[in-house]
This record gives structure tokens, C-alpha cells and sequence, in this order.
């Protein structure tokens, strides 16, 4: 790690002021389980890391304060009960001792494991230095998307951000020009040409809490996913779903797909199939992965996707 | 003449030896041990678990500096220009090395060395350092190394080293022709990475002239002499320390370059100075070369195993040899033949790992007989007991085929699924490695304090009980009452661990100690009291056969010398050397059966049991033996469903070299498994004792493997068997 | 150093009150680099005194904001029970408890621990009496190379603080992030198995449980 100033905030409104108009000279850190690898590997060089770990965590009815780590969410009464997607993402999440210090925020907000955006020595569209290395012939790209966007295949870590998606919440964010809440879909928003960070918060921008309002849908949500390792790993693939069937037929239904595109992907084909119809798991799955392109290495993730749609599905309908 | 009882209950041979004077009756299975062959809790135990154990990593010194290479992040390129300038002006930077002119051959080979007071100054001193290279074509892999025209690796030399050739193929073509079946079939091993969690290094200190290392090895004395050669000093103004050891695998017989850099980083700076590797430098450190093994083995309808015919080449690397596999192996073939080449290609070197050869090897020969099985409709299990010419292994088969319900086995595919079970299983062959020329001293005080010393190392294999456990025997006490020196080069010669020597080598080398030591007490004693000392014998804490009751304290008490003391050596038989006595089977036999379950939808893999049944000779402790077991399985097991270095083709670097991307077996990894440690008494030596380390993770991914193909009915003949490989053998991946 | 410390409860620390009181690391030895901003503690870059609460009793580092809690234990305090085996949040050999709970020490900055409890392996064992589930350690033989004991000893240690007669499917997701090379994770359970009173039926605390 290069040498930083360190600087601790009380607020999340503080923390933003220090940050904004910096660039990669100041940057957030609150668990900094993701962090403190990206310094370490020389990825970021701050001249100062915020921290925003001891800021109040303000988290009023109905809120997830960003610094609750993923073993309180995980464990959370309300979560579990209004939310299972969620409790059961934080859940599967990483390792007991990440999930004790990794918080929803920067669970949200870390950065992709594709190991060449890990490794300087590689051009990155990511990083701003080049083109993806991941993609072109003799790329390593085993556990990249199979939904690839253009300029970088990377596959989205988060095991949160589906299943927040799923469940419809919005994350509070507070910046010196104005804070705002969005809806944790447009977070990820890659736009027409791509985007090089990983959410579309603003230089300085927090996210200061997650809002998650109950729904029939959200009550009925999963989340589900695929290691290659059972004892810690991120995902192959991991699939969120909330489902609000009345009597058979679909009111309205979530599928939102991780470890399969450079963001959160949310199989819209998939649901517009369903809604407004009796459940077809099958079908579902067949149109969850029919737009799928994988790369050289990956194209085995396509049949676990589809089965993973399946599980989520089939789990939500008894 | 005396006799020797020798191999297993159900299994007895009996031998007349002569045994020479003044050495201790061999153990056989009329022994009857008091000490040796029950549980015991390891020497070091307490020490481990409370933190206190001091590693190489550990240690500390209020002076301490701190060394690391800078590496090059191309595979293949002439190091143009170091430029050290930054990082020589950096406060706290003590000391540099430039590797400038030099080629490199892998992605990681190191190209400067800094010394810095702290850990901090150290990374800003190699970020700060300027390198820059012709950055050359790089080869990564057997196909591409092979290629016409592909850049080599070594000067002047072609990227095949063609191998070992063995056997008469003529023959083996006859035994094709002559049988019914002949199958062919090409298998796949992957490279693995030692992945010790202590990683590569040392720490050095020069006083004056002399050098002390502490150094995380599993060859203190083979440090100590490379050391002394690097630096021409002598041998005795060295001194190796390696009082624990985080593992190795067989990737620690150094000093390497870094050790002998950290030494000339202190010796430049009259400092401590610490080098260990990080996890990255760790993965480049060795491994288990890959495999590419083309079989065509043939069988008579009868079960006759008729002809074995391997092709196999490998890569260590830029390291010339090494990738050799131990395939065909352990059944008889009425005719066998290999050739095996080693392939160099742009990546980090090879290097002995638990079994050289051979886990790679059984995996493809294994998965072959049970291929000849199915294709003349045998049991698996019927045909390798019909072929095979082990007593040992034939007892094991039964006693494995019972715990593992061998007997619930299906056709290979009809389990209804879709997540599907299977059963399998495969062998191992290792050699009997008692190598003579290790030495124990043993001194018995006149406060009746025993200390058993030895300089080479405990890798975590329990060493330091089982020299423990045998001077125990030996005197008649108990395991606390011995005290155990390991692990520094001022004591007695020990030799490097590896091959699976270390408790074959130095269990006779302690028992002679003890019971020369034992004889010399029991002398005193005799003039003390009177009595024939040679009648006499320590039992239980006490003298026996002397004139009255005395306990072991009062004899020492006895002495009319301060203290006792006697060097052991493994006894050789008189004039030619070679071992005192007849083997048993004067090698090493163990099993594995193996049931999974294939999720046919995901292609997860889970392992649900394994059962080991491993010959060691005779049985020190079990419960250790047990340990060794189980670490040997899991090894496997992490071998055969998650490891592996992934290189990326265009640069040779290695892109999973942390333990995110390159995975090992973890808590919730992990099947039932049943170790059971096979006692035989091997004859041999005066313990019988035989090599535990590296046999029991032999078999277990060919028994996974075979598992696999009887679940599926598919076989996938690749390392490892990812939900990858299983899904495109399904045929679902598009 | 007993002055230069603020003392805080747990508690404090978990509803985040009084942040910036908490802030107990002082730049030692430099000047301010800037001015400090409304509502920020500005230290660093060079050496900050970090007071806090080590093994049960008080204690400070003087180390760079850049150093991680693992190295600052290791490197400066002398505690080398805590292993650095990974570096990377992936192996566990770094486990120990800050504020009760087992967190990777190698992704924790010193800094961050100050005014907090953080709890070694080597404040597990009062004196020779060892923590049961050290002794069941030794009793299994759950300790080969012993590399990664001491962070796989915290992680069951932290089981058993929360959950009485842990089922073995909790023992076995209380140490998934605890890697061992040499295989004793068997061994593992039935210490844990033991040292938590047999085997017990799931309570269902699930990951609360952690
Ligand atoms: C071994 C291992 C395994 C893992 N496996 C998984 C897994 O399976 N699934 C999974 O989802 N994750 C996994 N992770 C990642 C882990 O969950 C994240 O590192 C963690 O959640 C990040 O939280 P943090 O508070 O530590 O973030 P930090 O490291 O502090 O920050 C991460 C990033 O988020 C930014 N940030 C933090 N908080 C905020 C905020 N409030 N507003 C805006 N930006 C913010 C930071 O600036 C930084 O860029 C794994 C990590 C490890 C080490
Ligand atoms: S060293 Fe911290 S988790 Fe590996
Ligand atoms: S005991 Fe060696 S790594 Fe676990």
C-alpha cells in the first residue's frame, strides 16, 4: 500500500465533502475487506482513505444503513421475514470473518474479481487503460459474463445487488450537490456505451442507506446461486427472484441474474414471459439464458444459469 | 539364529535372522509395545494451538530488516535496464540487487532485490523501481512448446527433452494382438501449486562470520550445506533452525534464491534480515507438472490384464525433467511400456510434490482398468484383484470394499439421477524409503532426564512424536517422560523429508540411540548393584531382572558419570550395507474407494465418502497415522474437483496465484471420510516401519474419477472435474 | 499509555454513537497536513499512536495508517500467533476478534482499532489453562503443520462463544473461511464437536450464530 492520510468521518455528509472533486486521490473505505486488496495490489494509490466506519449510521424505519455488515443482514429478523432474498444473499455471502466486516455499501460498491482488471499489468477498459483483456483469444475468461457487454466481459461479484434489485429497493446516496435516492437497478445502469466505474455514483457520492419497502413480491423472494467451491467462492452464477403469483397466475415477477454480466442482469425476457400468466419454470429458464453469448471459456455457465432460474422459481411457486 | 515374524495377521511369513550384537531385536509382530501403536497427542500440540509455536515467519529481532524480490511480469524477455535510482534514495532502503542482462523464463522470475528497515519502505522501494525489458515470444504449453519453430526456452536447446523410455514395445504390441480388448484413450492432469500456507523464506543473522538461518525448509542440513557453498565458509559456521514448519510438500529443499539473497541482504547490512515469499511468489515457487497421457492398455476377456502402453508428456516449466508420471504401475501387464517426455515451456519450474508422478499418473492408469472392466463387463474391483501381485493390497480391497458397500455399486450410468451417485476406487504403490545415514543422539541424565536429539525437521507429520514414541518404547517411559530436539543443524544429521523417508529412516536411528543409551545405564547399574547387566531390561518405569526393585529414576541415580550419552545409527548388515533384514513385501500397498454424487443439472461434483486403507508398516501412532491419512485424501480430493494454475496463453502469467482463484478443499468441501492405517510388519529394519507421507493422496483422484464415470456413465478424463468439464461431457454446454 | 486512551463500550461502537470521540489515533510526531474539515479526524500519512484494548488489557501502536491490524500485531507488538498466510482475505490464518466477533486481521487497518477490544490467539488460554476448544484441539490431533491452527482455533472459539452444542453443519460453516492445506478439517469437527458438549441438535441460529 502507498502511504495515505486517514481521515474518519462522523457523517456520511462529511465523508462525501472529503471526497468529492478528488478523483482517485481520496477514496471511501468503510469494512474495507475489498479495499485494502485493491491497495495492496497497488490498484488505488489514495493520498487519503475516508473512512467511513465509525460515521453515525442514521438508519431510520425501513432502512439497511450501508455500514451493516452482511452477518447483520444475514441474521436480521425483519430482513429474513420481509426480504429472504436478501438475508439469504448476505448469507451466502464470501466468509463468516468477511461477512463480519464487509458492509452492504461496500458490498454494493466493490469492484469486479475479473483477474485482469486485478492485475495492473494488464490493459483494462475498466481501469481506464486499454481495452479488456479478458476477452480476445487465449483471454482467461472461465468466469466472465455470458451476457458480455462490448467493452469489458467482466462478471458482477455482489451477491447483494441482485437480490436488492429483486426485492424493488432504493439506496439513499448523499453528495455536497444534492443527495438522491435510486432505485439499486439504475445504480448499475451500464448506459449505451458502457461505463467504466462500477455503479454511476457521482465522484464522492455514498450510499447512506439501502430503503427496502415490504411487498407481496419482496415476501416472496429467493436468492440462490452456484459455487464451484462450496467452502467459500464467488459465484458462478446466482439468481434472485421475487414472485407475486395470484392464484396461479403471475401478478408480477423479478428475476435478476449475478456472475453473468459486467452488472446485476435482470432477465426481462424471462419475466415478461411469465407475467400475467400461469408459472412456467421451464419456459422461464429457456428465456432467461436465450440471449446468453458466452466467450471462449464459459459457456457451461449457460445450462447453470437456466437451472439456477429453475431452482429460484420452483422454490418461490410451493 | 532368531526368528522374524513378518506381515499381517491373516497374512504371516516367517524369517530366520541372525541378529548382530549389540543392536536391538527387531520389532515384529510378536512385539509386544507398550508405548508405540497407541494414541498420543503430538509433542507440539499445545505449543500450535496456543499460537506460541515459532515458525520462520515468527521470528523477530528488534533490528529486524526486510527483503523482497521485484518480478518480472513477462514470461519471456531479456531484462534491459534496472534502474534503482528511486528506491536507493528512499530513506530506509539498505539494500538493492539488480538482475540487469539476465533472461527471463517465467512470468515472476525475479529481476531486482530491495532490503528495507520496514515492511512499508520495502513496497514503496520496489513500486519506485524502473525496469525495462525486450519483451520476447513466450510458450506456455506442451502443444505450443511443441509447435515447429516455437521460441525455446533454453538456448541452444529444443523445448522436448525427450524422457524415459521403458519396456520392450514389441512385446507389449504381441500382448495387444493376443487380447480380446484393446482400449485407448487420452487423460489429462492439470498443474498444481503447493499452496503451503507458510510460505517460502528464512530469516538470517550473521554473527561475525557465521550464519544462523531460520528457515522454513523440510532440509535443514541441505540449507545448511548450500548455504556454506554460497557464501564458501565452512559448514560448521552455519547453523539451519527449523523448530516448526508450515509445510511443504516437497517444494522446500532450498536454500533458493531468495534464501541466499536475505542471507547477503544481512551479511551487507551486519543486520537480521527476513525473506519470506508472498502468496503469489508462493504459487511460482513449484509445482506438480501437467500431464498429457495417451494409454492404450488391452485386456483377455478372462481378465487378464495383457498389454500397457503409455505416451505421456508433461511440463515442469523451464525446468528440464520432472514431468515424468507413474503410469503403467502396481498391476502385473503382461507386457508394459512408457515413454515420457518433458516439455519446456515459459512457466515457473517444477518441483517434487507429495508423490512425484504419481498421483497424475494413477489418475489416468486407474480410470484405464476401470475402462477395460466395463468394456469386458467386470466388476472393477474383480479385475484389479485379479491382477494384482500385492498381499497387502489384496487384504485392503476387502477391507475397503466392506466400509465403502462396494456392493451397492450400479451399472455405470443407471442411477435415475438427476443428481446421481457413483462408487469408485484406485491404488497406490510406493516404495519402502528406509535410507540409512540419519543419526539420533540419546542422553539419559543422572536426574533421569531423557533427551532424544535429531537437527532435521518436523514438516507436520509428527516427527518429533514418533522419535518421541520410540525412545519411549526403547526405555520403558512414557511419551512426557522423553524430551524431543528437533529442528537444529548443531544436532545430529537428519536427513531432508521428502520421498517419505523421514519416520522410516529415523525410527531405527532412535531406537539404537535409546538402546545403546539404555545398555550403558543398565551398566552402571550392574556395578552399582550387581547383577548381569545384559539380563537386565528397562520395563514400565522400571529396571527389570536386576538384584532388587528399582525404578528407572534410581538408576539413573546411579551413575557414575554425570550423564549417558549414545549416537544411533540405522544398523546396515555387515560389509555390503543393505538392509539387516528380509522385507515382507518391501513395499508400501493402500486403497481408496470413493462415493460421489453428480448434480447432472449443474455438474457439481460432491464427494460423499472416502475410505483409505493404507499400509505404513508397522503403525507408530494412529492417531497421527490417521491425520496423515485424511490430509492425504484431502489433498486429493482438492486435487481432483478444484486445483489448478491458469496461465494466461499470451503471457505466461499465472492469473489465479492467490487463493480466490486457485481453490483448495475447504471446511464444507469435505466428505466422511474413514482412514484406516494398515499395520504390516515389514521386517527390514529394527522398527518395520515404513513411508506414510505421500502414499494416501496417490489414489484418491483416480477413485474420484472412476466414481464419476460410474455415476455419469460418461467418463471425463481431465483434471479437474469442474462443472465445466462435467457439463460439456453431458453434452449441455453449446 | 493508560492516559492517551478513550475508553468506549462495545456497544458505543456498534450503534456508531459518538463517532468521532471514538477516534482515538493521534498523529505522533508529524504535523497536520491540513487543517481538519468539519466532522473529519484527519491522521496520517505518517506513524498515528493507536490506543486500544489487546488480550484483556491496554495497549498502543505507533503505525503508519497504511498498516494492517495483522502486520501491526506480527511486526510490532511481537504477537506472531496470528498467521499472514494469504494477505487477501481468502485463507483465515489471520482470524481474531475485534469487538467479540472474528474478523480477517489482514483486511483491518490498525488504525481502525482504536478504543476497540481485539483479541489474539494468544489472549485465548489463561495462562496454561487452555480454552477448551484448544484442548480438544490437542486431543484430535487437529493440529498437523499448525499453520493455520491458530485462525481455525479463533473461528471455533467464536462458534462456541454463540452456540452452545453446535450441529456439524454450523461447525462446518463457522470455519469455511479457514483454510488448511495440510487436511486436518476432520479432526477439526470433532474437536469443536467436543469442546461444545457433544453433539447437539440445530438450534436454527443459523448465521446469527456467527
Ligand atoms: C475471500 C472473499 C470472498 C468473498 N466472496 C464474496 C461473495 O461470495 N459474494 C460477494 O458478494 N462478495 C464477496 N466478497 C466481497 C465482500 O463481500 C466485499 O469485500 C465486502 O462486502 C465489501 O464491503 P466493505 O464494507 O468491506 O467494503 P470496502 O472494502 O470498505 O469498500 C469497497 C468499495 O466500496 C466503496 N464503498 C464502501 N462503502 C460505500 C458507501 N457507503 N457508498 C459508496 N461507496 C462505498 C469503497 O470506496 C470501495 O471502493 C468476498 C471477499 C473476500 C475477501
Ligand atoms: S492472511 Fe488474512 S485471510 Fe489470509
Ligand atoms: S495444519 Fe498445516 S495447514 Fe492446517
Amino acid at each position: 500500500m502507498k502511504a495515505f492520510a486517514y481521515l474518519t468521518a462522523d457523517d456520511f455528509e462529511a465523508a462525501s465533502k472529503a471526497l468529492a472533486g478528488k478523483g482517485p486521490r481520496a477514496v471511501a473505505k468503510a469494512g474495507g475487506t475489498d479495499l485494502l486488496t485493491l491497495l495492496k495490489s497497488r490498484l488505488l494509490e489514495p493520498d487519503e482513505v475516508v473512512n467511513l466506519s465509525r460515521a453515525k449510521r442514521g438508519a431510520g424505519k425501513g432502512e439497511l444503513s450501508a455500514l451493516a455488515t452482511l452477518a447483520e443482514v444475514a441474521a436480521d429478523a425483519w430482513v429474513k421475514e420481509n426480504f429472504p432474498a436478501v438475508a439469504k444473499a448476505a448469507l451466502e455471502a464470501a466468509t463468516p470473518q468477511v461477512r463480519n466486516a464487509g458492509t452492504v455499501g461496500g458490498n454494493l460498491c466493490q469492484h469486479t474479481r475479473c483477474w485482469y482488471f486485478r492485475d495492473a499489468s494488464y490493459t483494462c477498459f475498466k481501469r481506464g487503460t486499454g481495452d479488456c483483456s479478458a476477452a480476445p483469444d487465449g483471454a482467461e475468461n472461465r468466469y466472465h459474463a455470458i451476457f458480455p457487454h462490448k467493452r469489458c466481459v467482466s462478471a458482477h461479484p455482489s451477491n447483494l445487488a441482485p437480490a436488492l434489485i429483486a426485492v424493488g429497493a432504493k439506496v439513499a446516496c448523499v453528495h455536497p450537490d444534492g443527495d438522491r435516492t435510486l432505485d439499486a437497478e439504475i445504480l448499475y445502469d451500464e448506459g449505451p456505451s458502457g461505463r467504466r466505474s462500477d455503479t454511476i455514483l457521482r465522484e464522492g457520492e455514498l450510499i447512506r442507506a439501502v430503503l427496502l419497502e415490504p411487498s407481496p413480491l419482496a415476501k416472496r423472494s429467493t436468492y440462490v446461486e452456484l459455487r464451484e467451491r462450496q467452502s467459500f467462492d464467488f459465484a458462478l452464477a446466482s439468481v434472485a427472484a421475487a414472485l407475486d403469483l395470484d392464484g396461479g397466475i403471475v401478478k408480477d415477477v423479478r428475476i435478476v441474474c449475478g456472475g453473468v454480466a459486467p452488472v446485476p442482469y435482470r432477465a426481462t425476457a424471462a419475466e415478461n414471459l411469465l407475467r400475467g400468466r400461469k408459472l412456467d419454470v421451464e419456459a422461464a429458464a429457456r428465456a432467461a439464458v436465450a440471449g446468453a453469448t458466452p466467450l471462449s471459456g464459459n459457456g457451461y455457465k449457460v445450462p447453470i444459469l437456466g437451472e439456477l432460474v429453475r431452482r429460484a422459481l420452483t422454490e418461490l411457486s410451493s | 539364529m532368531s526368528e522374524l515374524r513378518l506381515g499381517f495377521p491373516d497374512n504371516e511369513r516367517k524369517a530366520d535372522v541372525e541378529i548382530p550384537p549389540g543392536t536391538p531385536p527387531p520389532w515384529d509382530l510378536s512385539t509386544d509395545h507398550k508405548v508405540v501403536g497407541r494414541e498420543h497427542t503430538r509433542l507440539d500440540a499445545v505449543a500450535k494451538v496456543t499460537g506460541r509455536a515459532k515458525y520462520s515467519y515468527d521470528i523477530r529481532f528488534k533490528d529486524l530488516i526486510y527483503a523482497k524480490f521485484l518480478r518480472s511480469p513477462h514470461a519471456h524477455a531479456k531484462v534491459k535496464r534496472v534502474d534503482l535510482a528511486n528506491a536507493k534514495a528512499m530513506k530506509g532502503v539498505l539494500y538493492t540487487e539488480s538482475y540487469e542482462g539476465e533472461t527471463v523464463r517465467y512470468a515472476g522470475q525475479h529481476v531486482a532485490g530491495v532490503a528495507a528497515e520496514s515492511e512499508e519502505i520495502l513496497d514503496d522501494a520496489l513500486r519506485a523501481i524502473v525496469v525495462e525489458y525486450d519483451v520476447l515470444p513466450c510458450v506456455t504449453t506442451v502443444e505450443e512448446a511443441s509447435n515447429e519453430g516455437a521460441p525455446g526456452v533454453i538456448e541452444g536447446r529444443g523445448n522436448l527433452e525427450a524422457g524415459r523410455e521403458q519396456g520392450n514395445l514389441k512385446r507389449v504390441q504381441d500382448a495387444h494382438d493376443e487380447a480380446d480388448i484393446v482400449v485407448d484413450a487420452e487423460y489429462r492432469t492439470q498443474v498444481q501449486t503447493h499452496s503451503c500456507l507458510e510460505t517460502h523464506g528464512s530469516v538470517c543473522r550473521w554473527d561475525g562470520g557465521k550464519l544462523t538461518v531460520w528457515s522454513s525448509t523440510q532440509s535443514t542440513f541441505a540449507v545448511r550445506d548450500g548455504m556454506a557453498r554460497t557464501f564458501g565458509i565452512p559448514q560448521s559456521d552455519v547453523t539451519v533452525i527449523t523448530e516448526h514448519m508450515g509445510g511443504g510438500f516437497g517444494s522446500k529443499f532450498g536454500p533458493d534464491a531468495w534464501d541466499q539473497f536475505c542471507a547477503r541482504a544481512a551479511r551487507a547490512t551486519q543486520r537480521p534480515c527476513r525473506a519470506m515469499l508472498d502468496r503469489r511468489e508462493e504459487h511460482l515457487a513449484g509445482n506438480r507438472p501437467d500431464s498429457i497421457q495417451k494409454c492404450r492398455f488391452s485386456v483377455k476377456k478372462d481378465g487378464t490384464l495383457m498389454g500397457a502402453e503409455v505416451r505421456s508428456q508433461g511440463t515442469s516449466g523451464n525446468a528440464t525433467g520432472g514431468a515424468n508420471v507413474y503410469n503403467p504401475g502396481i498391476y502385473r501387464f503382461r507386457a508394459a511400456y512408457s515413454k515420457q517426455d518433458t516439455v519446456l515451456t515459459h512457466a515457473s519450474s517444477g518441483r517434487a510434490f507429495r508423490a512425484p508422478g504419481h498421483p497424475q499418473g494413477v489418475f489416468a492408469l486407474e480410470g484405464m482398468i476401470d475402462e477395460l472392466a466395463e468394456a469386458i463387463g467386470m466388476d472393477p474391483l474383480e479385475l484389479r484383484r485379479k491382477n494384482d501381485p500385492n498381499p497387502v493390497r489384496l487384504k485392503e480391497y476387502e477391507i475397503g470394499a466392506k466400509e465403502i458397500g462396494w456392493h451397492r455399486r450400479k451399472k455405470s450410468g443407471s442411477d435415475a439421477g438427476p443428481v446421481k451417485r457413483g462408487l469408485g476406487m484406485a491404488s497406490a504403490r510406493w516404495g519402502h524409503n528406509a535410507r540409512p545415514g540419519a543419526e539420533v543422539r540419546c542422553t539419559i541424565g543422572r536426574d533421569g532426564s531423557v533427551i532424544l536429539a535429531n537437527g532435521s525437521q518436523d514438516i507436520g507429520t509428527g516427527t518429533r512424536t514418533v522419535i518421541g514414541l520410540v525412545g519411549a518404547e526403547e526405555l520403558g517411559l512414557g511419551l512426557d517422560d522423553v524430551e524431543v530436539r528437533l529442528g537444529n543443524t548443531n544436532d545430529p544429521y537428519g536427513h531432508g523429508s521428502g520421498g517419505s523417508v523421514t519416520t522410516p529412516s529415523i525410527t531405527p536411528p532412535t531406537r539404537a540411540a535409546a538402546f545403546e543409551a539404555k545398555r550403558e545405564l543398565l551398566r552402571h547399574v550392574a556395578a552399582a548393584v550387581g547383577g548381569d547387566p545384559d539380563a537386565m531390561d528397562l520395563k514400565d518405569g522400571k529396571v527389570t531382572g536386576a538384584p532388587r526393585e528399582l525404578t528407572f529414576k534410581q538408576a539413573c541415580g546411579m551413575l557414575a558419570v554425570d550423564q549417558v550419552t549414545a549416537l544411533g545409527r540405522m544398523e546396515q548388515k555387515p560389509g555390503g550395507g543393505g538392509h539387516l533384514y528380509p522385507p515382507f513385501t518391501g513395499e508400501v500397498a493402500g486403497v481408496q474407494f470413493a462415493e460421489v454424487e453428480v448434480d447432472t443439472r449443474t455438474g457439481v461434483v460432491r464427494v460423499v465418502k472416502v475410505v483409505a486403507v493404507q499400509d505404513c508398516g508397522l503403525v507408530i501412532d494412529p492417531l497421527t497415522a490417521r491425520s496423515q491419512i485424511h490430509g492425504g485424501v484431502i489433498q486429493g480430493i482438492s486435487y481432483a474437483l478444484f486445483e489448478e494454475r491458469i496461465l494466461d496463453r499470451r503471457t505466461g502469467d499465472q492469473v489465479n496465484a492467490d487463493f480466490l482463484g486457485y481453490k483448495i478443499a475447504g471446511a464444507l468441501d469435505m466428505p466422511e471420510i474413514v482412514s484406516i492405517p494398515f499395520s504390516v510388519s515389514q521386517g527390514m529394519t529394527t522398527t518395520g516401519v515404513s513411508s506414510l507421507g505421500e502414499p494416501p493422496t496417490v489414489p484418491t483422484s483416480g477413485a474420484i474419477g472412476n466414481a464419476v464415470a460410474n455415476a455419469l456413465g460418461v467418463r471425463i478424463r481431465s483434471l479437474p472435474i469442474t462443472p465445466a468439464k462435467v457439463l460439456a461431457a453431458l453434452g449441455g454446454v453449446r | 499509555m493508560e492516559d492517551g486512551r478513550i475508553r468506549v463500550t462495545r456497544r458505543d461502537v456498534l450503534r456508531g454513537a459518538g463517532a468521532a470521540a471514538l477516534v482515538g489515533a493521534v498523529a505522533a510526531g508529524q504535523e497536520p497536513a491540513a487543517p481538519p474539515a468539519k466532522g473529519l479526524a484527519r491522521v496520517g500519512p505518517g506513524a498515528v499512536r493507536v490506543p486500544f484494548t489487546l488480550n484483556g488489557a491496554a495497549a498502543e501502536v505507533s503505525v503508519e495508517p497504511r498498516v494492517t491490524l495483522l502486520d501491526a500485531l506480527r511486526d510490532r507488538l511481537d504477537l506472531t500467533g496470528t498467521k499472514r498466510i494469504c494477505d487477501h482475505g481468502a485463507c483465515g490464518g489471520c482470524t481474531v476478534f475485534l469487538d467479540g466477533k472474528p474478523v480477517n486481521s489482514c483486511l483491518v487497518l490498525a488504525v481502525d482499532v482504536s478504543g476497540r477490544e481485539v483479541t489474539t490467539i494468544e489472549g485465548l488460554a489463561k495462562g496454561d489453562d487452555l480454552h477448551p476448544v484448544q484442548a480438544a484441539f490437542v486431543k484430535h490431533d487437529a493440529a498437523m503443520c499448525g499453520f493455520c491452527t491458530p485462525g481455525m482455533v479463533m473461528s471455533c472459539a467464536a462458534l462456541l462463544s454463540v452456540t452452545k452444542n453446535p450441529t456439524e453443519e454450523q461447525i462446518r460453516r463457522a470455519v469455511a473461511g479457514n483454510l488448511c492445506r495440510c487436511g486436518t478439517y476432520p479432526h477439526v469437527f470433532a474437536a469443536v464437536r467436543e469442546a461444545g458438549g457433544g453433539r447437539g441438535a440445530d438450534g436454527g441460529a443459523g448465521e446469527a450464530a456467527r
